[in-house]
């Protein structure tokens, strides 16, 4: 008699359990995805031009800059860093390929040069002050953001680079390259070719940090860089690196961000590193990674660009929409920290 | 933080003006309405919706608030349903919101602000899907399809210079300090009547011309002007058609102490401009403006008319009106908002007005 009410009473318990568990574990992975579609969906029955194949490459293009940058931070938060100055470098590698073009006559492909390494050697200051002079990489890359913002508007006098400015009291008599005209608003086979770019960059940092030898290490530097070390990592190094992927790509959503708009515009990357953080941090909760991963951090800009697309379509008012923003990162949070907390 | 502060330079720069670009403006035409203009919407237009696409450069601030309100009066007293693309003084971010509008097909499209530069892939695409385009306030070269609507920079500083000549009892003469900087098109088209009224009046003696324009015009304008006051003792007025370089102008003067006898003559207005020539003994007597929301109801107004083919020309001036210190004081006006009601000249109902918006 006891065995019998006994026996379907644990038996219930048991059931709910795992079901809250399930449900439990498909939010806390999929949850995010979820939210995505769903709103993609609403979307596209709500307003028909967003469903359609031209708006869908409107978002990507929208989404693709911080998407770039998001991976350059998403790569210095594996080695257990956090890049605040990829906003500045951003603006450097801007003005240094306009000012290029513009006042110094340079070439489509020598400007982007010019442009990239600006962007890497904000990677080596950053590394510089990081690992050999040892200042924490929130406080080092601080300084970088202000040391190089200043320097940028000291290389041009405060001004935004344009084609037929004045420079130094001369009127400049350079014009963007052709290959930035295709970089803004070319395309390959009707795909923009900003998101081109950016569909690139993803695969090869998905691909560096989950199948290679290096990506291994990063993880591993940024989980315990002691265990690291004493398993013969050289810590120094993967660091190193990581800060020049991080200027690096930062550059390269800069001269994508040039290209777009044919013209250097004086602190234009500021606003890109929040953007770029939280879609890194969105990126934590996406498949239930909860660490910093290149998958997640695309999808936590295209979700940004997804919502901010629809939103417009609506006439939601401009402030109305970083509100909304905010409410996704906290979710966002909510998921990848609470949640998994509370799952053990 | 940095976002702000980046708002606040671009707000500033593109106030005062857009860098005019090289390119040829022969092609302006006056705007004027037709006279077999259609005397309702056509059904192509109005099939749908009567869609009307706002794509900002600018849009976190007083002026462009006002700017948009303005729009969306209009908006509605016509029935046209508004959508507003909003890129935060990025141009990149407006670049790509111009092709976007324009692949969603409007049938017209408002631009807010903005530099020819980044416009020039959706200026293009909007032409060839055949969608009127009207460039408020930006610099973007008028064509065929793009029309322009601006302030009259011209007719402000002439009006300006007719009040001066109204304060000093019919002649304009003395010596004076003129505040310029060259290469911004508000400024330049400013200083094309300044040089004008040089040349028809042999008494005025422009013994100086300063001016500086960055983060810091206002308080590095009045440095120059202080300087230039010292070195030129018979000074009587500056001219400083620029609201920032008025307010250096101004501060220079009071700081020396100079309120009897050189008066500043300036241009535009906010409710900040507005507090210094009401306050006590200031030397800001006259400035000459326009309405931001007027600005925004006539640009909307013409993208509408645009869109049902009501116009001949591609270019739109809004007149100014000349606004004293005296008046202000007299009608007790302290901010923007009580502007509008104190000048009704300020809105122009009539302008742009094709049959059927009636």
């Amino acid at each position: 008699m006891i065995e019998k009410t006994d026996q379907p009473l644990s038996k219930e318990t048991t059931n709910r359990l795992n079901s809250v568990g399930i449900i439990k574990h498909f939010v806390y992975r999929y949850g995010l995805l979820a939210v995505l579609v769903g709103m993609i969906v609403y979307f596209s029955i709500a307003q028909p031009f967003f469903g359609t194949f031209i708006n869908s490459m409107f978002i990507l293009q929208a989404a693709s800059v911080v998407a770039v940058v998001g991976l350059g931070c998403t790569v210095s938060m594996t080695v257990g860093g956090f890049d605040l100055s990829v906003g500045a470098a951003m603006s450097l590698s801007i003005m240094a390929a306009a000012g290029a073009m513009v006042i110094g006559n340079f070439g489509g492909f020598s400007a982007i040069l010019i442009g990239m390494l600006a962007g890497v050697a904000v990677g080596l200051l950053n590394s510089f002050l990081i690992v050999y002079a040892r200042i924490p990489d929130l406080v080092a890359t601080l300084s970088s953001l202000f040391l190089i913002n200043g320097l940028t508007l000291m290389g041009v006098g405060g001004q935004s680079v344009a084609k037929g400015m004045t420079f130094n009291g001369e009127r400049t008599t350079g014009e963007f390259a052709p290959i930035f005209k295709w970089l803004g608003s070319g395309s390959v086979i009707s795909i923009p070719a900003s998101v081109v770019v950016a569909g690139s960059v993803f695969i090869l940092v998905h691909v560096l940090l989950n199948y290679t030898r290096w990506g291994r290490a990063f993880y591993a530097v940024g989980g315990n860089p002691i265990a690291a070390a004493a398993a013969g990592i050289r810590v120094a190094r993967y660091r190193i690196i990581a800060y020049l992927i991080s200027g690096g790509l930062a550059s390269v959503a800069g001269l994508m961000l040039a290209a777009r708009s044919n013209r250097g515009d004086v602190n234009v990357g500021d606003p890109f590193l929040l953007q770029a953080v939280s879609a890194a941090l969105v990126g934590y909760a996406v498949l239930g990674a909860n660490k910093p991963n290149a998958f997640g951090t695309l999808v936590g800009a295209i979700f940004v660009a997804v919502l901010i697309n629809g939103l417009t379509m609506f006439n939601f008012p401009y402030y109305a929409q970083s509100f909304v923003q905010g409410c996704l990162l906290v979710v966002a949070l909510l998921m990848s920290y609470t949640l998994a907390q509370s799952r053990g | 933080m940095f976002l702000i502060s980046k708002i606040m330079q671009t707000t500033k720069l593109t106030v005062i003006g857009l860098v005019l670009a090289t390119t040829s403006w022969a092609e302006m035409m006056p705007l004027s309405v037709k006279s077999d203009a259609p005397t309702k919407v056509p059904a192509d237009v109005s099939d749908g919706g009567f869609n009307i696409a706002i794509v900002r450069q600018l849009n976190v601030g007083d002026v462009y608030q006002a700017w948009i309100a303005g729009v969306q009066e209009e908006a509605e007293r016509l029935g046209v349903e508004l959508t507003i693309y909003n890129a935060d003084g990025d141009n990149a971010k407006q670049a790509l919101h111009l092709q976007q509008a324009v692949a969603s097909g409007p049938d017209a499209i408002v631009i807010g602000w903005g530099f020819g530069d980044s416009l020039e892939a959706g200026l293009s695409a909007a032409a060839s899907a055949g969608i009127p385009v009207v460039a408020s306030n930006a610099s973007v070269d008028a064509s065929d399809e793009v029309t322009l609507v601006n302030q009259s920079e011209g007719l402000m500083m002439e009006g300006i210079m007719q009040q001066m000549q109204k304060d000093m009892g019919g002649t304009v003469s003395g010596d004076m300090i003129y505040v310029y900087v060259a290469g911004y098109r508000p400024l330049d088209l400013r200083d094309e009547v300044w040089r004008k009224w040089k040349d028809s009046n042999p008494g005025i003696n422009e013994v100086a011309q300063i001016g500086v324009v960055n983060a810091n015009t206002a308080s590095e304008t009045a440095n120059q002007a202080i300087a230039a006051l010292q070195a030129n003792p018979k000074t009587v007025a500056i001219v400083a058609p620029y609201d920032e370089f008025t307010k250096g102008a101004t501060l220079a003067i009071q700081e020396l102490g100079l309120e009897d006898r050189v008066k500043a003559y300036g241009m535009d207005i906010s409710t900040a401009d507005i507090s210094v020539m009401i306050a006590d003994n200031s030397p800001w007597v006259a400035t000459a403006t326009t309405d931001m929301t007027n600005f925004g109801v006539i640009s909307l107004r013409v993208a509408a008319g645009e869109a049902t083919g009501a116009y001949d020309g591609n270019n739109l001036e809004i007149p100014p009106l000349v606004i004293t210190r005296d008046d202000l004081i007299e009608k007790g006006v302290q901010n923007v908002e009580q502007l509008g009601k104190a000048f009704p000249g300020l809105a122009t109902p009539g302008l742009a007005v094709a049959p059927w918006m009636k």
